[in-house]
């Protein structure tokens, strides 16, 4: 190789070596990863505890069992959980109740309400003049898991009777009246769980 | 002597031709799998009943611009094409007590 050649060699290879080097400079760092357990999981599972609270057919054992196999089916990655789940209803004129649902990877589920006697009024109800009972009930969602430590949500509230008043004052916070021949009467929220109110 | 040179400096053009091709074309994923997860992950805390009801279509074009495709279990539909597409899937068991259910699938350009 004579030394011209030589040269543009040397050249070429200096070239390609910069321009090589500049593009690596160019790109962007970024991430690489192979599978992402974040939020989603954690919101299946909140998804799975609200349905088993609403559900009076189906216990969680059974809706993970159908969860997992979609997963595997459709190459979704979910962790395998344990959980426990708890109801618990203090009944009174100042009374409280949840359902609470928590897994063993710090993602949990709480519905949470709580009322306080009000008074007595005079409703007219088709016609006929009744007694109703007013309390003052806060109901909300808690969701917790690592990925956003806590969220509260306010689901509305449904009577299905189509007899009690309802008036929503915001932040989970409502006034309810029923009629008072009920010691306990039962409302249902937006996504189908019952909130029992009983003295 | 020419001959030398010549393959040399192919060889150096071969080289460098296949490190750049890898450099620009495979990039790994990019952060829009976070991006993307959270917005799912808010539709399932938000609603059990969106898949059910044709609300969730509307609802992830608002949220996912970059969508490309959506899949709700029962029909497909294309927003737009695209060469590079990531599959995100969501399950959903069903909603107010009753269980349905549905896997969705959302194809999103990174």
């Amino acid at each position: 190789m004579n030394r011209k050649g030589q040269i543009l060699l040397l050249a070429i290879i200096f070239l390609a070596s910069v321009l090589l080097y500049s593009t690596s400079r160019l790109k962007k760092p970024s991430p690489n990863f192979l599978e992402y357990n974040g939020e989603l999981q954690s919101a299946e599972l909140i998804h799975i505890a609200r349905l088993y609270w609403s559900s009076e057919n189906s216990t969680i054992d059974r809706l993970l069992t159908i969860l997992y196999s979609l997963s595997n089916e459709n190459k979704v990655s979910m962790p395998i959980v344990s959980y426990k789940c708890n109801f618990t209803l203090v009944p009174g004129q100042r009374g409280y109740a949840w359902y609470y649902t928590v897994y063993n990877n710090s993602v949990s589920f709480r519905a949470y309400w709580s009322w306080e006697f009000k008074g007595f009024y005079i409703k007219n109800l088709y016609g006929e003049k009744l007694l109703y009972k007013s309390y003052l009930l806060i109901y909300y969602h808690n969701y917790t898991a690592p990925q956003w430590d806590s969220m509260i949500i306010y689901p509305s509230l449904d009577d299905d009777m189509r007899i009690a008043d309802l008036t929503y004052f915001g932040e989970g916070i409502w006034s309810i009246g029923f009629p008072a021949r009920y010691t306990e009467y039962i409302f249902v929220d937006e996504y189908g769980l019952k909130v029992v109110v009983k003295e | 002597m020419r001959a030398l040179e010549a393959v040399a400096i192919s060889v150096i053009f071969v080289i460098f031709s296949a490190y750049f091709h890898v450099i620009a074309v495979y990039k790994p994923p990019s952060l829009h799998v976070y991006s993307v997860n959270r917005a799912l992950a808010w539709l399932l805390l938000r609603s059990d009943s969106l898949p059910y009801t044709g609300k969730l279509k509307g609802l992830i074009v608002e949220l996912i611009p970059s969508v490309v495709y959506f899949d709700d279990g029962e029909s497909i539909i294309y927003f737009r094409d695209s060469a590079r597409v990531y599959s995100f899937r969501i399950v959903w068991l069903g909603y107010n007590g009753t269980l349905s259910p549905r896997v969705v699938v959302v194809g999103v350009e990174p």
